[in-house]
């Protein structure tokens, strides 16, 4: 009995780990509200805390994506004060006019971000900021956008392809060299 | 042999997303088609970088509140926590919503395999190499063993900005007037000592972190804090950071750590961490808190009743086996002392108090019978805090519940320090019906409560060094100039003189200090000297425990890495650094703003057991903010 416990407890200490991120990120899509989406996030956890780990096993994602967004959308409904997510971007200067390498040779991250995802779709730059801010796989994106595997995997392919056409020309001269290593 | 670039399995495969099949398939395409190995490459050098410029937005996370109730309600097991904790929201499982997460499970069932490996993408690194010389007699350093030729000259101690820094002269060569301590109010075009003449720095440790909570104070009140209000390093000093325990038999360890400095690149940032251990010969006294609620009004519950249980709470997690914490509420004729246990449940015991019907009450609590009511409660052999819990620092009522308690103290028979803990808005700083000896803090989160039971327990702690003396010295082959950080004043020694550190430095059990140096290298563009010491360190002191004279050096060896590559610490108390010197506007930063300091304190996030780091980042984006409106805190 101890020793299920403490798997339990160990269980959701790994799950609060590994889905806080995305999952306010879902819930401040919907509500708009940071105080707010930390409030539908503790929730959702509180009630994973309430769920025997055996029925979630296999399918934890799923159903905390799913209890968070719906959560979300009653609380948006009751309360009725959704505003204006604060961006990220906010905090870092317009860099359009550097290339990615550059930006990485001034070591400014933020900036780095923002000027590759400046040009892509909503969908894409929530699918990027999923995998590659918060290490999501393809299933757990698919579960947070409520998409496919394939429509993910399609979508990041995409977006990444956009990226490469916009600044492959900057970064021709040093791409000889990267596919001589291969 | 064509490919399609279209196609999202490169991507997949870059990812690593792919079946082990289809791996094998796509490496297969690979070994023949130079088409597909340079699409390859291009995938992965974009996915690059995004990995070397993403990290998790620190908003996205959930408050060290929060964290502490589901703490709560993974130890309840869940199946009752639900009811406790809830928002008052009620579910709605709609039909649609059921019908989703059965079939969306459903689907991805046979897909799934749980994946319970948590990765942290901020690997461990090591502290640079620091070795400890048991000997004196190498080339550098040499100067140590040479110090009794200075034991007979004159002492000059010089006060400088919080952390005192002095220097021994040794080959000072330059023309500055005799015993005077130059100032520099507007920063000169090099503001840094030069090391090659004045080669010895010695630290006072007495550094406390009143800095800290007056810039949170004011910044949360809406208002910058002025340059003489920012001692930076007290906001350094504020953090506890995970420095190791000393080695057996050693009561303190010193932690050397070195990499680039963050807010100029050209120059190098040395942290310096003293930590002091416990004291294994003697157990700790006892010790005795009275939480003297009288200065609420629990039965109406008008205060901020949500900061008291987490105060409570977080002062029951520390409190050891011989500790014990008592709860006076003495407001009304049938007040009450309750001791709390280990198992208490806290809102119980104020709904108790609340209510009177607390079986321990005591009739008559008049100023008179609440001082004689508490002396018959102090622990005689050991030690007592009495904590004045109130929501209204500046009321007349609190003036006389202070004088109350100052009398109490005299009258104790044992060693009885007060504090003051207020739960309500108004700041503390600038109250002058506050003795100065009196603790006093404002605690609004479970966050400020540790920090608060921290520092009021770490003062009943046992002394386990005195006599402290830390000596640095600077090879004058890589430095050309050091500057301690927080020191604003540049302080010269007038030739022939001895330094000495003040007498009467001691850390008590788990004290740390953490000092930071930023270095001037030699040259325009220097290498890191692997076969030389950058830094050489000696600590004298005094264990407490067996009253042994001690003596240790260290050295420090620049292996030239980046604040990215340095420990978590050592980029936290960097961004502290900066932050307090962006506040102050002081000239020494040069590469950073207040996003760049985020970023920074981000990187050192890992170690933050209490939350007080992700609450710095909070006072960081306050502060942004403030710093569009410009305004400055006005003493009228």
């Amino acid at each position: 009995m101890a020793d299920r416990a403490k798997d339990q407890t160990e269980s959701v200490t790994w799950a609060v780990k590994r889905y806080q991120g995305p999952l306010i990120t879902q819930a401040l899509r919907i509500t708009g509200d940071l105080e707010l989406a930390r409030e539908v996030v503790q929730d959702t956890f509180l009630r994973f805390c309430g769920h025997r780990q055996k029925i979630l096993n296999g399918r934890l994602s799923a159903w905390l994506f799913t209890v968070c967004r719906n959560r979300a959308l009653d609380v948006v409904a009751k309360e009725r004060r959704s505003q204006p997510v604060e961006d990220l971007n906010e905090w870092v200067s317009d860099d359009r006019q550097e290339s990615p390498r550059q930006i990485v040779s001034r070591r400014d991250s933020l900036a780095l971000v923002k000027t590759l995802i400046d040009g892509l779709t909503e969908r894409e730059r929530e699918i990027i900021r999923y995998k590659f801010e918060h290490g999501l796989s393809y299933r757990e994106i698919g579960d947070a956008l409520e998409l496919t595997e394939g429509n993910v995997g399609y979508l990041l392919h995409q977006a990444l392809q956009k990226i490469r056409k916009r600044y492959g020309a900057k970064e021709s001269a040093s791409r000889s060299k990267t596919y001589q290593k291969l | 042999m064509t490919i399609d670039p279209s196609d999202p399995k490169w991507t997949a495969y870059v990812m690593n997303e792919l079946a082990p099949e289809q791996r094998r398939q796509i490496e297969g395409i690979l070994t023949r088609s130079p088409e597909a190995r340079r699409l390859v490459a291009d995938i992965r050098e974009t996915v690059g970088w995004f990995e070397e410029g993403v990290e998790t937005d620190p908003q996205l996370r959930l408050t060290p509140e929060q964290m502490t109730r589901l703490d709560g309600g993974t130890r309840a097991s869940g199946w009752v926590s639900q009811a406790v904790f809830n928002f008052g929201w009620r579910v709605r499982p709609t039909l649609i919503g059921l019908a989703l997460v059965v079939i969306a499970a459903s689907l991805l069932q046979k897909f799934f395999a749980p994946d319970h490996e948590w990765r942290d993408s901020r690997a461990e690194v090591p502290l640079i190499q620091r070795e400890t010389v048991s000997e004196p007699g190498s080339a550098f350093g040499e100067s140590f063993a040479q110090d009794h030729r200075r034991n007979q000259q004159p002492v000059v101690e010089a006060p400088a900005y919080g952390m005192t820094v002095h220097t021994v002269p040794g080959d000072v060569t330059s023309n500055d007037s005799p015993s005077k301590f130059e100032r520099r109010d507007t920063p000169a075009a090099d503001p840094y000592v030069a090391a090659s003449a004045e080669i010895i720095t010695h630290c006072l440790l007495g550094v406390g972190a009143d800095g800290y909570h007056r810039v949170r104070e004011l910044v949360g009140q809406g208002a910058l804090p002025n340059d003489e209000q920012i001692r930076v390093e007290e906001l350094v000093n504020y953090f506890p950071y995970d420095y190791p325990e000393p080695p057996r038999g050693r009561p303190l360890s010193l932690n050397l750590e070195v990499a680039n400095c963050p807010w100029n690149d050209r120059n190098r940032l040395v942290t310096i961490g003293l930590r002091a251990g416990t004291n294994s010969r003697t157990a700790a006294p006892p010790l005795r808190i009275f939480l003297l609620l009288d200065g609420l009004e629990i039965r109406k519950f008008t205060f901020d009743r949500a900061a008291l249980v987490q105060t409570v709470t977080a002062l029951r997690e520390r409190l050891g086996h011989n500790d014990h914490l008592i709860i006076v509420e003495s407001s009304r004729p049938d007040g009450a002392f309750v001791r709390v246990a280990a198992s208490s449940p806290i809102s119980g015991v104020l709904e108790s108090l609340a209510s009177g019907r607390s079986p321990r009450q005591f009739p008559g609590a008049n100023d008179a019978g609440l001082r004689s009511r508490i002396v018959s409660e102090l622990d005689r052999r050991g030690r007592n805090e009495l904590v004045l819990v109130v929501d209204n620092l500046t009321s007349s009522k609190t003036d006389g519940r202070l004088q109350n308690l100052s009398r109490l103290q005299r009258e104790a028979p044992s060693p009885t320090a007060m504090s003051v803990l207020n739960l309500g808005k108004d700041s503390p700083w600038g109250q002058s019906v506050v003795p100065e000896e009196v603790l006093v803090r404002s605690v609004r989160n479970i966050a400020q409560a540790h920090h608060f039971w921290g520092e009021l327990l770490a003062r009943s702690r046992e002394r386990v060094a005195d006599q402290i003396s830390l000596q640095l010295e600077f090879d004058p082959e890589q430095v050309r100039a050091y500057r301690l950080v927080g020191v604003d004043e540049v302080v010269r020694i007038p030739a022939g003189h001895r330094l000495k550190v003040g007498p009467g430095h001691e850390l008590r059990a788990e004290q740390e200090v953490t000092a930071l140096f930023e270095v001037v290298p030699v040259g325009e563009n220097p290498r890191p000297n692997r076969s030389r010491p950058l830094l050489a360190a000696q600590l004298d002191y005094r264990s407490v425990a067996d009253d042994r004279n001690l003596s240790e050096k260290f050295v420090l060896i620049d292996d030239g890495r980046n604040w990215r590559e340095a420990s978590n610490d050592f980029r936290f108390a960097a961004s502290v650094a900066a932050y307090g010197m962006l506040l102050a506007e002081a000239p020494y930063q040069r590469t950073i703003n207040y996003y760049g300091v985020l970023e920074l304190a981000q990187r050192g996030l890992d170690l933050d057991v209490y939350g007080h780091r992700l609450e710095f980042l909070e006072l960081v984006k306050r502060t942004v903010g403030l710093q569009k409106k410009k305004v400055r805190f006005s003493a009228g």
